[in-house]
């Protein structure tokens, strides 16, 4: 099935015939539109309505029953689950299930993407409201992992007020980064941290801790000795208190 | 099985071609529905997103609309089997789409296959050879040469027309 390709005849261009061909062309390909094979439209309808009849009593462990809009199927159709047993939604953001099937959904002439724009303060505002609630979480794991001292400074008299300038900062790094939920990893280390940090303070972890860290000291010691090779005297020498050597 | 391909490098004049034929269908009456993740505020359209998944829906539940896919080489790409079905089941719902991108081959060869017609703009040599076999129109590989503007029109069973935009 080889063709050649090395020697093609020169075809002319048609100058100037550029708008009447962009008319043309849009007649003769609209003139080949399809028709609408109603039957197949109705067979795939009925399809995805089987398909959510099949599942309507289906409920993943936050309670969201399945909608194939808005969940992820498999080749079969079927629903697909996370391994926490939640339903598995399709990336991006949600049209809404149901309500977006409607004719309504397309927008006036004139205005392309007003969808999209029209929702831009209150994604903004919702950035914004993520990024104070992250300061906040922050200032209330940091008082609880290092006590009062860690407690958000405000002073009227010298116009202090910490816990303010945080959630500032927070809520414009947020909207900047466009970040309209906290990153799963940020909400995951805080937890741990206010679970393990004041544990950390209490008797038995600090002696516990304190054998474990004497233990890799000496192994970094032996280590440290073994590598430096000729100096091992020396460094045993150094290392030998000297209360023992006088004995010796 | 009405389907178009847009090809061409940056600049090359495929969004204009398509900008002006979304005009025309919509002066005709006809539903225009865009996908174009970079909001371009140029198209006329009954509907325009960026979100795929919204697009979708309503491409599902319209009948008898011209579809614009910007960027398909994204949007479309190798792999998306839910964006495939624009093309593989849509003429059932009376919708012809036009895919635009930077390269043919950006896009799956089921969705290549299922365009009837190839608007070639300026493209590489080896770009315009693949499009030379998938066509079997050998003079397509003249369009490494083109100047902004300058397409080719070609069709399954048609011969290749030499045209400019501007």
């Amino acid at each position: 099935m080889a063709i050649k390709i090395e020697k093609p005849e020169p075809i002319a261009a048609e100058p100037n015939s550029a708008l009447a061909d962009v008319d043309a062309l849009a007649g003769s390909l609209a003139s080949e539109q399809p028709e609408v094979s109603e039957h197949t439209v109705a067979i795939e309808m009925q399809k995805t309505e089987q398909r959510k009849a099949q599942f309507a009593d289906l409920k993943d462990t936050s309670g969201s029953s399945f909608d194939p809009g808005i969940h992820v199927t498999d080749s079969n159709g079927d629903p697909v689950t996370t391994s926490s047993g939640k339903l598995r939604k399709r990336p991006g953001r949600k049209a809404g299930g149901d309500a977006a099937r409607q004719p309504s959904h397309i927008v006036t002439p004139g205005t392309p993407g007003t969808s999209t724009q029209n929702s831009g303060q209150d994604v903004s505002f919702k950035r914004r409201a993520t990024g104070i609630h992250a300061a906040r979480m922050l200032t209330s794991v940091s008082v609880m992992i290092g006590g009062e001292e860690w407690k958000p400074i405000k002073n009227a008299q010298y116009g202090v007020d910490e816990q303010e300038g945080l959630n500032e900062a927070f809520a414009d790094y947020f909207e900047a980064k466009e970040m309209e939920d906290i990153p799963p990893g940020m909400v995951l280390t805080m937890v741990m941290l206010s679970y393990a940090g004041p544990r950390f303070a209490m008797p038995k972890t600090q002696s516990r801790v304190g054998k474990l860290k004497d233990w890799f000291a000496s192994k970094y010691f032996n280590y440290k000795v073994k590598k430096s090779g000729g100096k091992v005297q020396q460094l045993k020498e150094k290392a030998e208190p000297p209360a023992q050597s006088e004995t010796k | 099985m009405s389907h178009c391909l847009i090809v061409g490098m940056t600049e090359s004049g495929k969004t204009s071609l398509a900008k002006q034929l979304s005009a025309r269908y919509k002066s005709q009456g006809i539903g225009v529905l865009v996908l174009d993740p970079m909001h371009d505020p140029g198209w006329t359209s009954d509907y325009q997103t960026d979100n795929q998944y919204e697009f979708m829906d309503v491409f599902f539940n319209s009948r008898s609309c011209m579809a614009f896919i910007d960027e398909a080489g994204e949007s479309v790409g190798q792999y998306d089997k839910l964006m495939t079905k624009t093309a593989t089941k849509s003429r059932h719902w009376g919708h012809s789409v036009t895919y635009i991108s930077q390269r043919g081959t950006m896009i799956n060869r089921t969705v290549r296959d299922q365009c009837r017609h190839l608007f070639l703009f300026a493209s590489a040599l080896e770009d315009c050879k693949v499009y030379a076999r998938e066509f079997n129109k050998p003079e397509l590989v003249e369009a490494a040469n083109f100047a902004p503007g300058e397409f080719f029109k070609v069709g399954r069973f048609v011969p290749a027309q030499r045209m400019k935009l501007f």
